[in-house]
């Protein structure tokens, strides 16, 4: 059976994290992010910096030889953020540009069914 | 100190660790679900696998569900699990449900015919808005129906059948005199403990060290 992995990857506004455990969630495999790769706080975000992060992913997976990955994508969620950031997209595609089998791609954003109330108080965030 | 720190991370805990193979319950047939790794057997006990129940049972209608599955034991290299529950995703649902219809939610506790319960979590879609005696009616119609069913199945059973196809068709066929169902789905089960065969057997998991570790780092 081949070994495969669960690459969860949490794309916010400010870094991409990326952290790939074994199917059950215990064991993490391989992880890294946005900050490993750039100089400058600001481009921790980046596509740039997520493809880089994706790369080093990809270098420790081969070691441990695994090949095939499921990718569970998230945003901030909750109160805030539902939409993932600039890293997710570019993340993916070096995922699977490194040629691992992807078997599925999945939207794990944490949706409240009734949550507490956004930051930024009543007139919201006055920049 | 600083040293001493480096020489405890460099120790490779990947050697030490081996890959052990998931088995589904018997009832699926004891399929290979997935492979995980852990240092030892002991440590596997307990762990969850997330697993899609079309993968499982290759009706590909079921690709927005997932079933859950929990290690109880492990034998060698070979992992056994036990059912906790299974979901569908919440986009789906909330697709299922439109403007004019009503959504119907029943939460029910169900029965096998060894004794081993679950909480069965429906959604019921009507083609219109409904009266309060409609809605008691089909809601009682379903409950009965889950638990008269639920008796004459053991416990295998009941989980491929909450899982499958047929109880959309049984529940709709039971409720259609009351009011037209447009769309049924069991939106989650939770198994209520393991089944009884499977208690006997099980181990706790032994605590993790986790304070110790605690204690090193500081």
């Amino acid at each position: 059976m081949n070994k495969t992995g669960v690459a969860h990857i949490f794309a916010s506004q400010n870094n991409t994290i990326i952290i790939v455990t074994d199917m059950t969630g215990a064991e993490t495999i391989a992880k890294a992010s946005g900050g490993m790769v750039v100089k400058n706080d600001r481009d921790e975000s980046s596509p740039y910096a997520a493809m880089k992060a994706a790369d080093l992913i990809s270098q420790k997976l081969r070691e441990k030889e695994i090949s095939d990955i499921i990718i569970k994508v998230r945003a901030p969620g909750g109160s805030k953020s539902r939409i993932p950031g600039p890293g997710a997209q570019a993340s993916i595609r070096a995922l699977s540009r490194a040629g691992f089998k992807i078997i599925r791609i999945e939207e794990v954003t944490p949706v409240p069914h009734d949550g507490t109330k956004k930051k930024g108080g009543k007139r919201g965030r006055r920049v | 100190m600083a040293k001493d720190r480096a020489q405890k991370k460099s120790k490779d805990k990947w050697k030490e660790k081996t890959w052990y193979t998931i088995l589904a319950p018997e009832y699926f047939g004891s399929k290979e679900i997935a492979v995980s790794l852990g240092s030892s057997p002991e440590l596997m006990v307990g762990r969850n696998v997330e697993y899609s129940v079309s993968d499982l049972t290759g009706n590909l209608k079921k690709s927005n569900s997932k079933i859950v599955f929990r290690i109880t034991s492990c034998a060698g290299t070979k992992c056994s699990t036990a059912f906790v529950g299974h979901s569908v995703s919440d986009d789906y649902i909330k697709r299922m449900v439109r403007r004019r219809k009503e959504r119907l939610d029943i939460v029910q506790t169900i029965y096998s015919a060894d004794n081993s319960g679950m909480v069965c979590k429906l959604v019921i879609v009507t083609d219109g808005k409904l009266t309060n005696t409609k809605k008691l009616e089909i809601r009682k119609c379903a409950e009965n129906f889950l638990q008269e069913k639920a008796k004459t199945l053991n416990y295998g059973d009941l989980v491929k059948y909450v899982i499958g196809d047929e109880i959309h068709n049984d529940l709709a066929e039971a409720a259609k005199n009351i009011y037209p169902i447009r769309k049924i789905e069991i939106r989650k089960t939770e198994a209520m403990g393991l089944p009884p065969s499977v208690q006997e057997t099980y181990n706790e998991p032994p605590a993790t060290d986790e304070p110790e570790k605690l204690e090193e780092a500081s």
